[in-house]
C-alpha cells in the first residue's frame, strides 16, 4: 500500500462525507416545512393549546434551535457540529441531546443487527457455495433453492410479523416485544443481561437471517458456477488436490470477493437497516427513531442520524478499499496504466 | 508504507474487531440496582372479587426493587420518556409522566364530576376579573417540604417571567398578579374577565389545556431562569423529579419507565384518602403498533394501550375473556373524546371559500354510512364541532331550531347538485363537477393514517358519488399540507370544549386566519367573521353557567352553521381494551369516575380506583 493512496483515499473519505453532509443539510430546508411551527400546530390541535402561548413557544424555540439566523450561518454551525459530532439538541424531544438519542437507542440495536449480519452472511455464503459446488448432489439445490427464492423475496418484517405470532404469540416460547426484560435494568456489564438481551433478540436476528441468509447464498452459488469455470479450477483439480482444499482455497475464496464488497455496504446500514424490524419488536431503536424524525421534521436528529449512517458507509467503503489487495493479491494499490 | 502480509492483516483485523465490538457493547448503562426477571405467570385462575392479602410492599429504598407482576400496572403508551422529566421545556403532551403530576382539581366529564384535590375550594370575584384558591392542609412534596400557596404563586410568576416554557399561555395572558393570602390561600387578580381560569388552568381534564403546573419551589427556585428549559429534573437517587404525587420516577430508560409508589403520600396522611393505592408500580412500555399491543393484552402482558380501532378492538375481545373496554364488551367499545372530527375547508381557497360548496359537500355526505362503513357501525356520528357530553349537548338541545335549520346531517344528493349548479359548476362527461373553464376543482381529501385510515376512504368515496373528483390523500406530511393550504379539504377534530363551547369557537379567531399563501397553524380553515367574532367574545366574558349563554351560543352558532367552514362527520372515540386480570374496576359507562385513557392528565384519578385481584 503506498502512502499516496492511503492519503487518496481519506481525502475522498472526508469528500463523500461532507458532499453528504451538505445534501442531508439542503434537502430538508427545501421542503420549506416550520419544525417548530408544525409542532405546534400540533399541539394546538391535540391539547388545546392557546394560540399566545403558541406564538411564544414558537420564538423561544426558533432562536434556541437557531432557525431565525441566517442559512448560512446555520449552514456553518451545521458543519462544525458534523466535525465534534455534536448536533445539539432534539426538537421532539428537548432537552435531550442528539447523541445521547443515538447512543442510548443505537445501543440496543447494535449487537443484534452486527450479529444477524455476520451470521447471515457466513451461513449463506458457505450455503450458496455449497449449492454452487459441481459435486453437490442435485437433489440438495432442488430441495433448498426454492424455499431460499421464496425467503430472499419476502420482507424481513413480514418474516418478523409470522414468527412473533406463531412463535411468541400462539407458542410463548419466546418474548413478543423488547430489547430485554422489562423486569431489569440495561446494564451491559451483568451476565444476566446479556443472556436477557440474547433471548429476545433470537425471533429478530431469525427474521433476518432467515431472509438475508437467502439473499446471500443464491449470490454466491451464482458465484460459485462463474469461478468453477476458471482454468485455475480446473488446474487444482487436475493436480489432484483434495476435493475440499479445492472447494475451500480455490473456488470458495475466489467467488467470496463480490459478497465481501456487499457485507461492507451491508455494514454501512448497520444503525438504521433493522428499522422495521426493531420497529415490529419494540426495541425502540435507532430505525424507528430516523423513521420517527422524518416524520416529525426533527431538523437535528435527522441531522445526526443520517450524518452517522453516511459516515458508517464511507468507513466501510474506505476499509474495504484499504484491504482488498490484502483479501486477492490479484488487485495492487498501484494505478493501473493504459 | 511497508507491506503487511495477508495472514498478519487477517488475525489482527479478526482480533480487532472482535475486540471493537466487545467494547461497543460493553458500556454499563447502569440507573438503578439490578432486578431478577419477575416469575413466569402460572396458569390461569378465576378473579378474586377482592384485594387480596399479598406481599408487603418494599418501602426502604429507593428506588424499588423488584415488584410482583400483579401489583404492576403495564401500559402500553407512547415512547417512555428515558429520564427527560424537563417540565418547562419537554412536551408533557400524553408524556406519560402525568401521574407525577397532582392538580388543583381534577374533572371527569362522563360522569360530569369534579374532584377537588390539592386546592379544597375556589371562588371567583364578582366581576370575573379574581379568583381565590383555598389548599388543603398538610399537603406535602416528595422530599417532606411542606406545599403552600407560595408553590402555585412561584410557578405562575416564573410562567409569566421567563418566556416560552410549556403550559403559559393562560398565565401569561390572563393573570395580572398571584399573591399568598397566607400558606392555604391564593389570591390572584386578572387582567381581563375570566370566568373560566380554574377550569382551563388549575383543572386536570383529559389531555387538555394549559393547566399551571404546581411546581416546588424551593427545587425550581435554585435553577436559573435561562436553565428552566434544560433541566430534566430526574435523578432517581435524589428523589427527582419532586412532586406531590404518591407516584415517584423509579427507573426511566428507552424500553420503559417505572413510576413506583413512594414510601409515603399526603392524601393518606391526612385522611384525605382512605389507604394507599393497590397498584405499586406502573410501568410506561413503548407503544408499537395495533396488532402486538392486541397480543400483549391477549397474553396478559400488558394492562392498557393506547386506543385501537374498532376492527383490532372486536377481533381482541373475542380471543380474551379478561378483557373489557369502556361499553364492556359491545359496540362502540369506547368513549366519548373531545376531539369531533369534521370535513374541514380550506375556506380562502376557490371554491371551498364559497359557503354554497360547502354545503353541497355537507349534503354529499352520509355520516351514518361512514360509520357504518369504515368502524362497522361502532361509533356515533356528528352534528355539530362539539363532543357530545352533558353539558354541550344540553346547551345544543335550546338551539334545535338552528340545528334544524341547518340539518348537516341530512344525506341529499339533490340539494348538493342545486347548490353546485347555483355556485356555477356543470358536470363533465365523466360525472364530475367542473368550472366554467371545465377545469374540475380539488376535491382530494387529506387525513393522515392510521388515525382517518378507515374512514377517509369512505368519505372520498362519498364525494365522488356526488361528482367531486375527489380521493383520500395521506402524505408524510399530511399536517403541512393542511396549514399551507394545499389540502383543500382535510379530516380533523376539534380541542377541546368540554363543559362550555368557548375553546372550540376560539378555533376560528380572525387574527388566526392568514391568508392564502402563508401558514395558517392556529386557524387551519382560516375562517372569520366579525359577527361571530364578537358573539364569541360576549361568550367569553359570560360565566358558563349564566342564563345568557344560550342566547350567545345561539347566535355563533347560527353564524357558524350557515358559513359552515367545517363540516361534523363522527364523533371520535377513545377505545381502549383493558385486562381485568391483574386489576379491576376500570372506568366505563356504568362506572365513569374517569375517562380510562393512562395517557392523560387524569391518569391518577383512574389508578386510584383500580383494585388488586390477586391473581397469578
Amino acid at each position: 500500500m503506498t502512502l499516496s493512496y492511503f492519503v487518496r483515499r481519506v481525502f475522498f473519505l472526508f469528500l463523500v462525507v461532507w458532499t453528504a453532509a451538505t445534501i442531508n443539510f439542503v434537502l430538508p430546508h427545501l421542503a420549506g416545512r416550520d419544525p417548530i411551527k408544525e409542532q405546534m400546530l400540533i399541539q394546538i390541535a391535540s391539547q388545546g393549546r392557546t394560540q399566545a402561548d403558541a406564538e411564544a413557544m414558537i420564538r423561544t424555540y426558533t432562536r434556541l434551535f437557531g432557525l431565525d439566523r441566517p442559512l448560512w450561518e446555520q449552514y456553518l454551525t451545521y458543519i462544525g457540529n458534523v466535525m465534534r459530532l455534536d448536533f445539539g439538541y432534539s426538537i421532539n424531544n428537548y432537552p435531550r441531546t442528539v447523541m445521547d438519542i443515538i447512543i442510548s437507542r443505537g445501543r440496543l440495536t447494535l449487537p443484534f443487527v452486527v450479529v444477524s449480519i455476520f451470521i447471515s452472511f457466513t451461513f449463506g455464503i458457505l450455503l450458496g457455495a455449497f449449492l454452487g459446488w459441481n459435486r453437490t448432489p442435485q437433489w440438495v439445490s432442488n430441495l433448498v433453492v426454492p424455499p431460499m427464492l421464496v425467503l430472499s423475496s419476502v420482507p424481513q418484517f413480514l418474516v418478523a410479523l409470522v414468527l412473533i405470532y406463531f412463535v411468541a404469540f400462539r407458542m410463548r416460547l419466546l418474548p413478543m416485544n423488547g430489547a430485554y426484560p422489562r423486569t431489569m435494568v440495561e446494564d451491559w456489564g451483568s451476565l444476566t443481561f446479556w443472556m436477557g438481551y440474547a433471548k429476545h433478540a433470537i425471533l429478530p436476528i431469525l427474521s433476518m437471517v432467515l431472509v438475508d441468509a437467502s439473499g446471500w447464498a443464491l449470490g454466491m452459488r451464482a458465484m460459485m458456477v462463474t469461478v468453477e469455470g476458471e482454468d485455475y479450477a480446473t488446474f487444482a483439480e487436475a493436480k489432484g488436490l483434495t476435493t475440499w482444499r479445492v472447494f475451500f482455497r480455490y473456488l470458495l475464496r475466489n467467488a467470496l470477493l463480490p459478497p465481501l464488497t456487499g457485507l461492507a455496504i451491508r455494514l454501512g446500514f448497520i444503525i438504521t437497516g433493522a428499522s422495521l424490524v426493531e420497529s415490529f419488536f419494540a426495541y425502540n431503536g435507532l430505525g424507528s427513531t430516523l423513521g420517527g424524525a422524518i416524520g416529525n421534521f426533527d431538523y437535528f436528529l435527522l441531522y445526526g442520524i443520517v450524518t452517522i449512517m453516511v459516515m458508517c458507509i464511507a468507513l466501510a467503503t474506505f476499509v474495504m478499499d484499504m484491504i482488498y489487495p490484502l483479501l486477492d493479491p490479484r488487485i495492487s494499490y498501484k494505478a493501473q496504466r493504459g | 508504507m511497508s507491506n503487511i502480509s495477508r495472514r498478519d492483516f487477517l488475525r489482527v483485523s479478526t482480533t480487532a474487531v472482535a475486540g471493537a465490538l466487545l467494547a461497543a457493547c460493553g458500556a454499563p448503562a447502569t440507573e438503578a440496582p439490578k432486578v431478577e426477571p419477575t416469575a413466569k405467570p402460572a396458569e390461569e385462575k378465576p378473579a378474586a372479587t377482592a384485594t387480596p392479602k399479598g406481599p408487603v410492599r418494599p418501602v426502604d429504598a429507593w428506588p424499588v426493587g423488584e415488584l410482583p407482576r400483579n401489583r404492576t400496572l403495564i401500559y402500553y403508551n407512547n415512547t417512555p420518556p428515558n429520564g427527560n422529566f424537563a417540565l418547562w421545556g419537554a412536551d408533557p403532551h400524553q408524556a406519560g409522566w402525568a401521574i407525577c403530576q397532582e392538580p388543583a382539581a381534577f374533572y371527569g366529564v362522563h360522569g360530569d364530576k369534579q374532584y377537588m384535590w390539592l386546592a379544597e375550594s375556589y371562588k371567583y370575584a364578582d366581576d370575573g376579573k379574581g379568583l381565590t384558591v383555598v389548599f388543603r392542609k398538610g399537603i406535602k412534596w416528595s422530599d417532606g417540604t411542606p406545599f403552600t400557596a407560595n408553590d402555585v404563586v412561584w410557578s405562575m410568576d416564573t410562567l409569566k417571567r421567563v418566556d416560552g416554557l410549556q403550559k403559559a399561555g393562560n398565565v401569561k395572558a390572563t393573570v395580572e398578579k398571584a399573591e399568598a393570602v397566607d400558606d392555604l390561600t391564593l389570591k390572584l387578580t386578572f387582567n381581563q374577565v375570566d370566568w373560566r381560569f380554574f377550569f382551563t388552568s388549575m383543572t386536570f381534564r383529559f389531555d387538555l389545556g394549559d393547566n399551571t403546573l404546581i411546581q416546588p419551589k424551593h427545587y425550581w427556585s435554585t435553577v436559573a431562569d435561562d436553565k428552566l428549559r434544560e433541566d430534566k429534573f430526574y435523578d432517581p437517587a435524589k428523589g427527582l423529579p419532586i412532586s406531590t404525587s404518591p407516584y415517584g420516577v423509579g427507573v426511566s430508560n428507552e424500553q420503559y419507565t417505572n413510576y413506583d409508589l413512594r414510601k409515603s403520600w399526603w392524601a393518606v396522611e391526612t385522611g384525605f384518602v382512605d389507604k394507599e393505592p393497590d397498584v405499586w408500580r406502573i410501568q410506561q412500555q413503548p407503544f408499537t403498533n395495533d396488532t402486538l399491543a392486541a397480543q400483549l393484552l391477549i397474553n396478559k402482558e400488558i394492562d392498557h394501550p393506547l386506543d385501537l380501532r374498532p376492527f383490532v378492538v372486536a377481533s381482541t375481545l373475542a380471543q380474551a375473556d379478561h378483557l373489557s373496554t369502556w361499553t364492556g364488551r359491545k359496540p362502540p367499545y369506547g368513549y366519548v373524546d373531545w376531539w369531533p372530527i369534521s370535513v374541514q375547508f380550506c375556506t380562502k381557497k376557490p371554491p371551498f371559500d364559497n359557503p354554497k360548496v360547502r354545503w353541497a359537500v355537507a349534503y354529499a355526505l352520509n355520516q351514518q354510512a361512514i360509520v357504518d362503513i369504515g368502524w362497522s357501525g361502532a361509533g356515533t356520528v356528528a352534528m355539530s364541532p362539539f363532543p357530545a357530553y352533558p353539558k354541550l349537548n344540553a346547551l345544543l338541545d335550546q338551539i334545535k331550531d338552528v340545528t334544524d335549520k341547518y340539518n348537516v346531517l341530512e344525506f341529499n344528493l339533490e340539494k348538493s347538485a342545486a347548490l353546485m349548479t347555483e355556485a356555477g359548476f356543470t358536470k363533465d362527461g365523466e360525472g364530475f363537477w367542473v368550472d366554467k373553464d371545465g377545469v374540475r376543482p380539488d376535491a382530494d381529501v387529506y387525513a393522515g393514517v392510521p388515525l382517518f385510515g378507515d374512514i377517509a376512504p369512505v368519505v372520498a368515496e362519498q364525494l365522488r358519488q356526488a361528482g367531486f373528483y375527489s380521493q383520500h390523500k395521506a402524505p408524510p406530511d399530511v399536517w403541512a399540507a393542511k396549514v399551507d393550504g394545499r389540502a383543500s379539504m382535510f379530516l380533523f377534530g376539534h380541542g377541546g370544549a368540554t363543559i362550555d363551547p368557548f375553546d372550540t369557537l376560539q378555533l376560528y379567531q380572525e387574527a388566526n386566519a392568514a391568508p392564502m399563501g402563508e401558514q395558517s397553524w392556529g386557524n387551519i380553515t382560516r375562517w372569520d367573521d366579525p359577527e361571530f367574532a364578537k358573539a364569541r367574545q360576549e361568550i367569553k366574558n359570560t360565566a358558563p353557567d349564566d342564563p345568557k349563554m344560550v342566547e350567545l351560543f345561539k347566535k355563533t352558532m347560527e353564524i357558524w352553521y350557515a358559513a359552515l367552514p367545517d363540516c361534523p362527520i363522527v364523533q371520535w372515540y377513545h377505545r381502549i381494551p383493558v385486562s381485568n386480570w391483574y386489576f379491576t374496576n376500570w372506568p366505563d359507562e356504568t362506572n365513569p369516575y374517569m375517562n380510562s385513557a393512562l395517557w392523560h392528565w387524569t391518569m391518577l384519578q383512574v389508578v386510584l380506583g383500580l383494585k388488586a385481584t390477586g391473581n397469578a
